[in-house]
């Protein structure tokens, strides 16, 4: 070790004098992970597995055509042909067509939709006979971006994929089968289960209807979308014939942000309405929730200001909802 | 397994969280800053990993080397933090001229330079030396830790030490003293 390397090792160890106090850590951290607990029941995407593998089932799909388990909203089809979208009175929330049987230790299933994949969580509350279940149904075959190992299984009188993620602490277990010809469905979990206890939960899917849990609540909804993604922070639509995950009309929390050249008012809030040739924005500071609320319009859908204003009027913010 | 049961290892699995956040988070809340160089980023690194990792405590644990896993995933939040922000990247840092003190103000401005520069390195550079210098951990460990080869770890230490020696030349500061 030379005199660099020293002074190195030095400046290292005596700055620590100033690193941060460790007073309060522990409170924070259980806040943070209360708060992420939340978010997870609420909506329990892939994106969730993050930098930090903790044993969290990722089963990142692509969807690429309309899954028909997604019940659409109930407004009538009255999008015109010059893809201008106009509001009907109140939402109905799709569904997701499936439930595992109840037990000790898990939660009943939280439902959500992501590019027009319906997806149901089931969170375990006792952790070391049970894992956290993700059921994820879709209209073609789920792809992967992990790498894994696959074997063959037997599911539902069916033959199955199983697949097995190596990663510490726990592995990622997912199961997929064709349940018909228009669907797909996936099981997500951890090696808390063996293979055959992940097959025995796929078997034990029964027809149900849970309602997805929305963010928001809508006065209005654009007639004649279907509703694309339903998180924590977003309520999507898109036009039938667009591809999942394609919505040109989107409406998400995000965490607060100074807006700039305000020019409208929504129940009292400042809003922008930001208009381009292919695009409408309306950006409304929510301050009783510290958040912006956004409504985006575009991907040739149109919509008058007067109805983009009468829209984000009808938006109530639920406790359920977490900004991004 | 009864409810009252559930219950005995919920609780267990929180003591124990709580026993290791108690018991290790001053350190790790002096690595995250000597990594990170900014103490409400250290904060937020620690936070958010012990916050993920909370849950699946028992996990963890049973893996024996519990406190090698927080490590190693601050490291990789640091990367990733770092990554996610790479336009504020900091240039290498502009170094003062030192003002002729004598040995032990020489010494403190010595490692005040150092600092500086070591908030001017890029993040790998940094976790590398970080890791080598104040964990003192050897390069093959290094190597598996950051998720790369040996020669990288080599390669850049040497890279960041070549570029502090000439920039502390330079300047008229060396670690003597």
């Amino acid at each position: 070790m030379d005199d660099l390397d020293r002074l190195l090792a030095e400046t290292m160890h005596r700055a620590v004098d100033s690193a941060p106090s460790e007073a309060g850590l522990l409170h924070t951290v259980h806040d943070r992970a209360h708060r992420y607990r939340r978010r997870r029941i609420v909506t329990r995407l892939s994106a969730v597995a993050l930098v930090v593998a903790v044993g969290v089932p990722a089963a990142a799909v692509i969807a690429t055509r309309p899954d028909p388990a997604v019940v659409p909203p109930s407004s009538p089809a009255t999008a015109t042909a010059d893809r201008r979208v106009t509001l009907v009175d109140g939402w109905t929330a799709p569904t997701f067509p499936y439930t595992l049987p109840a037990k000790d230790g898990m939660t009943a299933p939280i439902a959500s939709v992501d590019g027009g994949k319906p997806i149901a969580f089931f969170e375990a509350t006792e952790l070391r006979h049970h894992a956290d279940v993700t059921v994820t149904v879709s209209g073609s075959r789920p792809t992967f971006t992990t790498s894994a190992t696959e074997q063959p299984m037997r599911v539902r009188g069916k033959t199955g994929t199983f697949r097995t993620v190596d990663v510490s602490p726990a592995k990622q277990l997912t199961l997929y089968w064709r349940e018909s010809s228009t669907r797909w469905i996936q099981l997500a979990t951890d090696d808390t289960y063996t293979p055959e206890q992940v097959v025995s939960l796929a078997d034990s899917l029964s027809p149900a209807s849970i309602r997805v849990l929305p963010p928001f609540d809508l006065d209005r909804s654009p007639a004649g979308l279907v509703a694309d993604s339903v998180t924590a922070s977003r309520m999507t639509f898109r036009t039938p014939s667009s591809a999942p995950g394609r919505a040109g009309f989107r409406t998400v929390l995000r965490e607060q942000r100074q807006l700039t050249g305000v020019n409208r008012k929504v129940n009292g809030d400042d809003a922008v309405l930001t208009r381009r040739a292919d695009r409408v924005t309306l950006a409304v500071d929510v301050t009783y929730w510290e958040a912006t609320l956004e409504v985006t319009v575009d991907d040739g859908l149109t919509i008058s200001d007067s109805d983009l204003l009468r829209y984000a009027e009808g938006v109530t913010i639920l406790n359920r909802s977490n900004p991004e | 397994m009864t409810t009252n049961e559930s219950t005995d290892v919920r609780s267990g699995h929180a003591e124990d969280f709580d026993d290791f956040v108690h018991g290790r988070g001053r350190a790790l809340l002096r690595f995250a800053y000597v990594l990170s160089g900014d103490a409400y980023l250290a904060e937020d690194i620690v936070q958010e990993v012990l916050a993920r990792m909370h849950r699946h405590w028992d996990r963890i644990t049973a893996m024996h080397h519990a406190e090698a896993y927080v490590r190693t995933a601050i490291v990789r939040q640091f990367l990733s933090w770092r990554r996610r922000r790479a336009s504020r990247e900091a240039i290498l840092a502009d170094v003062p001229e030192p003002a002729g003190l004598d040995e032990p103000q020489h010494r403190v401005l010595a490692r005040a330079h150092m600092w500086q520069l070591l908030a001017g390195l890029p993040r790998a550079q940094r976790a590398v030396l970080v890791l080598r210098f104040y964990c003192d951990l050897p390069d093959d460990e290094i190597a598996t830790l950051l998720g790369c080869g040996e020669s990288t770890v080599r390669s850049q230490a040497s890279r960041a030490l070549a570029r502090m020696r000439t920039v502390l030349s330079e300047k008229g500061v060396d670690g003597n003293g």
